[in-house]
């Protein structure tokens, strides 16, 4: 009996004591192709750094990532969120769900435009061009400006404004450029459009397997094009009329007790270590003045980017989401 | 419960809102439309293929009833991607096959037709002999057995196999999507959409309330008809007519067709054009699995969809022992729920309550697979001769006894096909598990599938979704033999 009690006593010790040696952990709130920090070591590093574990949790798109964070209010789960852009940021400080923190390096952030939040209730980790790719074997026509798309015969796949975050941006792109005209421009799109997917890579799928010849895509993609396949079987067309710029954002969570390895790790974000690692992991490009990979020389550079000021989008989004929807569903 | 507890803390005026738009009336009413035109059409392709396995003992017959696997286990993705392989051939292109209301109820045909070919089938077959045989002494023509016999006879499996081909068309989500495109959105497409889109709960809600009401009102048609005693026992072939045979055949084929297109594009490589076996290698390496859990969601996927599937069997066989018209009504309203809602109701109780994922999310697939074990059970369980129970109670038995000494052995074969239904069903399940993220939780197969699709790694995911259909094949051709050993032996 007395062995029985000791033995009982001995696991009830190693099990307080494994408890005890809980370490610090990190639940980052991410898109799924932001499994690259992870791949290439960076997340490992940190870790190491800061005596702290990183859990990351995935979602398809940054929308998800609010939904999630809207539910989730009352008992917030994550430490930081990744990815955001800027209507799911603008979503996201609507329901007050970020909390603002200025990084300490944050004057290294030289990229162009928007800073999404001047508050700092997220830090811009990086951007890219919108752009459309095409298979030039398929499109002999020259193309110019946004109404030579028109002209093309279902041809371009692209995704959804409701649910993809290019989506979203494609749709703001053909609004700053048209303004109250948008809708009008695309009744003339219309016809050239193949079909609406869910998401990109849905619309990557169709794209590559020759369904589609077009699809709205990344300025990066002709260099992601000759990096992977050696081969530039992509072209890149930027309309005449000015590019748009997707922005992503990282940010606190609002909670009770904000871990201080959480603001580290928003410092970490802007480290030269991991904005050197974006343009060839995530094919965006750094927020920070580092040097850009060789085979980047290929990134087409549109001379100047349209936008839409956070006021006028928080203002009009759903009406554009709506009257996007009702002339492209039945 | 967890839909109470859902609405509850999160819903507010914007349901009624939502439910009184017109876009809201022209997504319920085109919803509606594609249901019911691919429903009826699954039931006139069935016709022939259903009267002639109900006669035959051939292997086109054995064909023709085996394709009952496709609603069932094969994934609603890999048609997806069949037909979108098909729709693209050179010489189909021209035609702008997809995107179009066609392709939808096409595609809804192939996928549910078999519902109507084997429930429509054993019913015919299960017809006592003894019956037709004194309907024809009596002087009835063939035309009057049939509408006098055969027809009342095999209506309850026929409005039963009806809700169930509508209410899958009704709610799917993968076909319309991926074929259609957003032009034809359905309500499940709207609620998915408005779920991962927006924190409009209270409008997924209002779509999910009609959905619901909808299914709920066509959940009774399969109470309309009274059920008869059936034979089980086997039977010798009839003589079956050649055009008969011939149209069965084209069936087969045409089903398939479509199911090894859908295996091609697992093996085929679209970068160089040729077909490829290196991504097997891949796949199971441990630097893949270090970042998209591939074993582990198939360990994960089978312990589920075992569990999952046992549960039901159990589940709905008490229920159908303890049968009333309210459990017709709460089991086959189940159908009308939507799994996106499902899903997200499901992280909620996660969120509130810290329920264990894997809790929930056995919790949720139990819910989606009862109306499916319920409607293939019910006949069998219902119409179990009730002379053979009685005359052991008689004798003395136990409800144990009577369970494990004569119900068991008659019905295993049921419970096995069922098992095996709902654990590939499981195996196979998508939105829910799409929905509940549970990558990052308790990652099962087809979301690491996603996940590798969404990095880009199209071959990789390609295999493994044809490994997931290859598995759910052998399972089913496991059952049907099984069933034929049971049944030899009975």
């Amino acid at each position: 009996m007395k062995n029985l009690i000791r033995t009982i006593s001995i696991i009830c010790i190693l099990l307080i004591a494994s408890c005890s040696k809980n370490q610090d952990v990190l639940t980052v709130y991410m898109p799924s192709e932001y499994i690259w920090l992870f791949k290439s070591g960076l997340i490992s590093k940190f870790e190491a750094d800061n005596d702290v574990k990183v859990k990351g949790i995935y979602f398809e798109g940054s929308s998800k990532i609010v939904v999630r964070l809207s539910l989730e209010k009352e008992y917030p789960k994550a430490d930081i969120v990744m990815g955001l852009n800027q209507v799911s940021f603008l979503e996201a400080d609507k329901l007050n769900l970020l909390e603002p923190y200025r990084p300490a390096t944050y004057t290294k952030i030289k990229a162009p435009g928007n800073t999404i939040s001047p508050e700092f209730k997220a830090t811009m980790f990086d951007f890219g061009g919108l752009a459309f790719i095409y298979d030039p074997e398929k499109i002999k026509i020259p193309l110019k400006s946004f109404e030579d798309i028109t002209k093309l015969k279902k041809s371009i796949v692209m995704p959804d404004p409701r649910t993809s975050t290019t989506g979203q941006d494609f749709l703001f792109w053909t609004i700053a450029v048209y303004g109250n005209n948008w809708l009008d421009y695309w009744k003339r799109l219309k016809g050239a459009i193949i079909t609406i997917t869910p998401d990109w890579n849905s619309c990557f799928a169709k794209f590559e397997t020759g369904e589609a010849a077009m699809m709205v895509s990344y300025a990066s993609d002709e260099a992601f094009s000759i990096y992977t396949y050696k081969s530039d079987k992509y072209k890149v067309f930027i309309p005449e009329e000015g590019g748009y710029m997707e922005i992503e954002a990282n940010a606190l969570v609002r909670k009770k007790d904000i871990n201080d390895k959480a603001r580290k790790f928003i410092d970490f974000c802007l480290t030269d270590e991991v904005q050197q690692a974006i343009p060839l992991n995530n094919w965006m490009m750094p927020v920070t003045d580092v040097k850009l990979p060789e085979v980047f020389k290929y990134y087409r550079n549109p001379e100047k980017y349209k936008h839409i000021p956070n006021e006028e989008l928080a203002a009009d989004l759903q009406i554009w989401m709506n009257k996007w929807t009702e002339l492209m569903t039945y | 419960m967890p839909f109470g507890v859902f609405c509850f803390y999160n819903l507010g005026a914007g349901v009624l809102q939502s439910l009184f738009t017109s876009y809201t009336f022209k997504v319920a009413q085109f919803t509606f439309f594609q249901a019911f035109l691919s429903t009826f059409i699954a039931l006139a392709v069935a016709l022939i293929p259903s009267n002639y396995i109900s006669k035959s003992n051939s292997y086109i017959s054995f064909f023709a009833e085996s394709t009952i696997f496709i609603p069932f286990f094969f994934p609603a993705v890999s048609t997806v991607v069949a037909f979108s392989i098909i729709g693209n051939f050179p010489f189909l292109k021209p035609f702008n096959l997809l995107y179009t209301l066609g392709i939808i109820v096409v595609a809804n045909v192939f996928y549910n037709s078999p519902i109507f070919v084997k429930y429509i089938g054993e019913a015919l077959r299960n017809i006592p002999v003894s019956i037709i045989e004194n309907a024809c002494l009596e002087g009835a023509g063939s035309i009057r057995i049939f509408f006098r016999i055969k027809l009342p006879m095999v209506m309850p499996s026929l409005l039963k196999a009806f809700f169930l081909c509508f209410a899958f068309c009704f709610t799917n989500f993968a076909i319309v999507l991926g074929l259609g495109g957003i032009k034809f959105s359905t309500l499940e497409v709207e609620i998915a959409t408005t779920l991962s889109s927006s924190m409009n709960l209270s409008k997924a809600l209002g779509y999910g309330i009609i959905q619901f009401i909808i299914l709920s009102f066509i959940s009774f048609l399969p109470g309309l008809a009274s059920s008869y005693e059936s034979d089980h026992s086997e039977r010798k072939p009839f003589k079956s007519s050649r055009f008969s045979m011939l149209f069965t055949a084209l069936y087969v084929f045409f089903e398939f067709f479509i199911v090894t297109s859908g295996l091609i594009f697992a093996f085929y490589n679209f970068y160089t054009g040729r077909f490829d076996f290196s991504g097997i290698i891949t796949l199971f390496s441990a630097g893949l699995n270090a970042y998209y859990p591939v074993l582990k969601s198939l360990i994960d996927s089978f312990i589920l969809s075992t569990l999952t599937a046992l549960a039901v069997v159990v589940l709905v066989y008490l229920l159908l022992k303890s049968y009333s018209r309210f459990t017709d009504w709460i089991v086959l309203s189940a159908c009308g729920i939507s799994n996106a809602f499902l899903g997200i109701v499901l992280v909620y109780m996660n969120i509130r309550y810290s329920i264990p994922y894997v809790m929930l999310v056995l919790c949720g697939y139990l819910i989606i697979s009862a109306p499916i074990a319920y409607s293939f059970m019910y006949q069998h369980i219902r119409g179990f001769p009730s002379e053979i129970i009685e005359a052991s109670k008689v004798d003395g038995a136990s409800v144990f006894q009577i369970f494990k000494l004569i119900e068991l052995p008659i019905l295993m074969p049921v419970f096995i096909t069922v098992f095996i239904q709902i654990f590939a069903i499981v195996f196979g399940e998508f939105t829910i598990a799409y929905t509940m993220q549970l990558i990052n939780y308790f990652p099962t197969v087809p979301v690491v599938d996603y996940a590798m699709l969404s990095d880009r790694r199209i071959i990789e995911s390609s295999i493994l979704n044809g490994i997931s259909v290859l598995v759910i094949i052998t399972l089913f051709l496991l059952s049907e033999m099984i069933r034929k050993r049971y049944r030899n032996k009975i």
